[in-house]
């Protein structure tokens, strides 16, 4: 019974979450705030704080899970967290027959992990992002799974379009509606979406399914470090696993917790490992287990969370050298003067608008990527290189790819950790996050004799002027006091491969 | 030389008596008759002006011979406006919306069977659609607004006549309709000057980049001795003056619906309205060299509607 309604709970959890990033789209129209999942996230929340020195006001909402957790325990992993979901299915999926032999706990590993993305982040790196669970699955699905989805309905929409022209009056006419159908869907109608990186975030994500092969909810037993915070909070929950002395010892419950969260005395529980999933219950053949609500901790009954200090000091070790190799990285360097968001690392590094200043947007950014699944050009890519070893996998705008379409700010509604600001579409002229240059030896207008101006024709804010030269052949300057750095120009730019216009971070204005 | 034998000496006899006959007779009238064949096919625009877009663009066609000439009962129809922009129907950047359904209304009531609006947009076709008015002006007429963005909704044609322009693509949709109605507007335009009717196919294709790279005036003439639209309805409500093709920028109320056949013609119309010399725009000038229709507005029969 109680197992039926968690997998119900589990189930509209994680329906929940992918409706959500199907409705992570431009433009934007879903009455639950897309990015609700993420702003309930404790880790997510308190890192971004404590990197970047500010509060961020948005992940306020994480409260809710943790002051639940203090008093419950770790429900949020049992019955909330979608990437939990996922380990569970895909334990019934590919892992039924797998493991005969109880593995040994490595518990104690998450609390390392957890300590150590905590240190970076007094040394205002932001390291989280790399094993959240809310982080890591809405990257995974958003940048690895949604393309192809959308690809195949691509297909599909193809496929009816070809019947549409057929001879048979009633299968066009199907084919007509069909194609039609898919071609307003909203899902098809940007760009087709691809993602570089996606097969690196697609590897994090199957290494943490094969961790099943070990043993059930491996990741969320000993690497999770979402799991270990809300483990600090619910070492000792109000929600307590009782066992009356009818048990008999016969370990059953021992053998087939999930999180290894009963210890050889099955009268005890581990209540920071306990992810109140109420399994050990029925399989209890003398009905001697329970979960009741009791204010003070029973005596004996529960195991004290054993964080051996050498532990404790490796992972802040560990923390203090991930943040040190950020840190040190070249490509983090500043250009000698001017703006601190022109980094070294790339030339190209062009930030949504809405984007706050560099050195804050790295440590708050939690690369879940949901801006880019909103991004209506696919512009928005994660970025290798560009923003040095800092600013992985974080939103750049790559024009060439799509540009910042001028009346869409989808990027900063949907941001959890406001790395991107909302913004209104109005003050979008006044938005500067780079500035476009005319390469004069590869335009076609500057260098070849002939007319083009596609960089005029398509500029959203009039940022090119022309002046016609003897011949009459209109060359195209940019008006930098105007040019807000969208990218459109380089999007549309014919000439191939690179585009002869193309837009540099020297006008990125954030901060000022 | 051969030897020419009785029969062929009479066959050629006989030729070059007739054909001398012949001159004979057109002598001084070969200027009459030359002048007439010349206002046969002179070719006619119609051009409606005052208030009411939908009345407007009736007796602008009815000018040319009213719908039913153009579209038969049981024929599929595409229409072409430009919507090319996320842009406003205030701002003159894509063709009017009402156009666009005075059009869709005057199809139906020559019974045609379907009708198909038409574009391949340069910004995001669903904030194009939205922001032109196009998706309301269709809406709720039966008729189906289509973005062309997608590769396979393109087939490949070839230009025989084509200078730079040999091969390009052409959306099925065009390529398959009964009756091809192109519906553009005038503006001035960065790269080409200004655009009208033909420039207004260049979102009929699929890659646009191409003709920049070959050379864009050429493959505009080029591409039109391919794609022919059977009607040519130019919104001149308001245009664009400045800041062209997308603005925003200065506009200017004409107040005037052109209805025609002659592509050129219809352009060269257009560039005057913007004020333009119509010569002076290479495109227009290389698809009058590609014989396609009369640049020459005084040679033009421009009825008032």
């Amino acid at each position: 019974m109680t197992r039926t309604i968690r997998r119900i709970s589990q189930l509209l959890f994680f329906g929940l979450f992918l409706w959500l990033i199907y409705k992570t789209a431009y433009p934007l129209n879903s009455a639950i705030p897309v990015d609700f999942l993420t702003r309930l996230d404790p880790l997510v929340a308190l890192v971004a704080a404590i990197s970047s020195r500010t509060f961020v006001a948005g992940m306020a909402t994480a409260l809710i899970i943790a002051v639940l957790t203090v008093l419950l325990g770790r429900v949020f992993c049992g019955w909330i967290c979608p990437l939990g979901t996922t380990l569970d299915a895909s334990d019934k999926l590919f892992f039924r027959k797998a493991r005969r032999n109880v593995p040994k706990n490595l518990h104690s590993l998450k609390y390392f992990i957890l300590i150590g993305i905590l240190v970076s982040a007094v040394f205002t790196a932001q390291a989280a992002y790399l094993l959240d669970p809310l982080s890591l699955l809405t990257r995974t699905v958003t940048l690895v799974f949604v393309p192809p989805v959308q690809m195949v309905f691509r297909w599909l929409q193809e496929a009816f379009y070809v019947l549409s022209g057929s001879q048979f009056g009633l299968l066009a006419s199907i084919g007509t509606r069909l194609s039609d159908a898919l071609g307003s869907w909203q899902f098809l109608s940007g760009q087709q979406l691809y993602f570089r990186q996606a097969l690196l975030v697609l590897a994090v994500f199957v290494a943490i399914i094969s961790l099943n092969s070990i043993s059930r909810r491996f990741w969320c037993r000993n690497l999770c470090p979402l799991g270990a915070l809300l483990g600090l909070l619910s070492h000792v929950p109000i929600l307590k696993r009782v066992v009356t002395n009818d048990c008999i010892d016969c370990g059953r419950c021992v053998v087939d917790c999930k999180m290894g969260a009963i210890p050889r005395n099955p009268r005890l529980t581990a209540s920071s490992e306990c992810i109140e999933c109420f399994d050990c219950v029925p399989i209890c053949p003398k009905k001697a287990e329970s979960f009741r609500l009791r204010l003070k901790p029973a005596i004996n009954s529960e195991t004290r969370l054993d964080l051996p200090r050498r532990r404790v000091l490796q992972g802040a070790g560990v923390g203090l050298a991930f943040a040190a190799m950020v840190k040190i990285d070249p490509g983090r360097k500043h250009a000698l003067s001017g703006s601190s968001n022109i980094k070294l690392s790339s030339s190209q590094l062009i930030r949504p608008p809405g984007a706050v200043e560099e050195s804050k947007f790295v440590t708050l950014c939690t690369r879940c990527g949901q801006c880019m699944k909103a991004c209506p050009t696919n512009g928005l890519q994660p970025a290798i290189h560009e923003a040095g070893l800092e600013g992985f996998w974080t939103p750049i705008l790559v024009p060439r790819i799509g540009c910042c379409q001028q009346d869409c700010n989808a990027c900063g509604q949907v941001c959890p950790t406001d790395a991107i600001q909302p913004f209104k579409v109005e003050d979008k002229p006044h938005i500067f996050i780079g500035t476009a240059v005319i390469d004069r030896s590869m335009c076609i207008a500057w260098n070849s004799g002939k007319t083009c101006l596609v960089c005029d024709e398509y500029c959203s804010y009039k940022a090119i002027k022309w002046e016609a030269d003897e011949t009459g052949i209109r060359r195209p300057f940019v008006d930098d006091t105007i040019c807000v750095g969208c990218g459109i120009c380089e999007s549309a730019c014919p000439v191939q491969p690179v585009a002869a216009i193309r837009v540099y971070s020297l006008g990125d204005k954030r901060g000022s | 030389m051969g030897k020419i034998d009785r029969r062929e000496f009479l066959r050629r006899a006989g030729i070059l008596a007739v054909t001398t006959a012949g001159l004979g007779i057109v002598g001084d009238d070969l200027l009459d008759v030359l002048q007439e064949a010349e206002a046969a096919t002179k070719p006619t625009l119609s051009v409606a002006s005052g208030s009411g877009v939908e009345t407007m663009v009736k007796k602008a066609i009815d000018g040319i011979g009213g719908i039913g000439k153009f579209v038969k009962k049981g024929q599929s129809v595409v229409i072409k406006p430009n919507l090319a922009w996320a842009r406003t129907p205030e701002q003159a950047a894509n063709t009017n919306p009402q156009v666009i359904k005075a059009l869709i209304n005057l199809c139906k009531s020559a019974g045609a069977s379907r009708i198909t609006v038409i574009d391949h947009t340069c910004d995001n076709a669903s904030a194009s659609f939205e922001m032109s008015g196009a998706k309301d002006a269709v809406a709720g007429t039966g008729a189906r607004l289509l973005s062309a963005d997608k590769k396979f909704m393109f087939r490949q044609i070839s230009i025989p006549k084509g200078k730079l322009l040999k091969s390009d693509d052409c959306a099925r949709e065009i390529l398959d309709a009964d009756v091809f109605i192109n519906v553009p507007i005038a503006k001035v335009h960065g790269g080409a000057v200004m655009t009208a009717s033909m420039k207004n196919l260049m979102g009929a294709n699929f890659d646009r980049q191409n003709w920049h790279r070959l050379g864009l005036d050429q493959c505009i003439a080029d591409y039109s001795t391919a794609v022919k639209p059977n009607l040519i309805v130019l919104d001149a409500i308001r245009i664009l003056l400045t800041n062209g093709p997308k603005g925003p920028g200065k506009t200017k109320d004409c107040g005037q619906i052109i209805a025609g056949t002659d592509p050129v013609a219809i352009d060269a119309y257009a560039a005057k309205l913007l004020g333009l010399d119509p010569t002076e725009v290479k495109y227009i000038s290389l698809a009058a060299d590609h014989g396609l229709g009369q640049i020459n507005l005084s040679k033009v029969n421009i009825k008032k509607a």
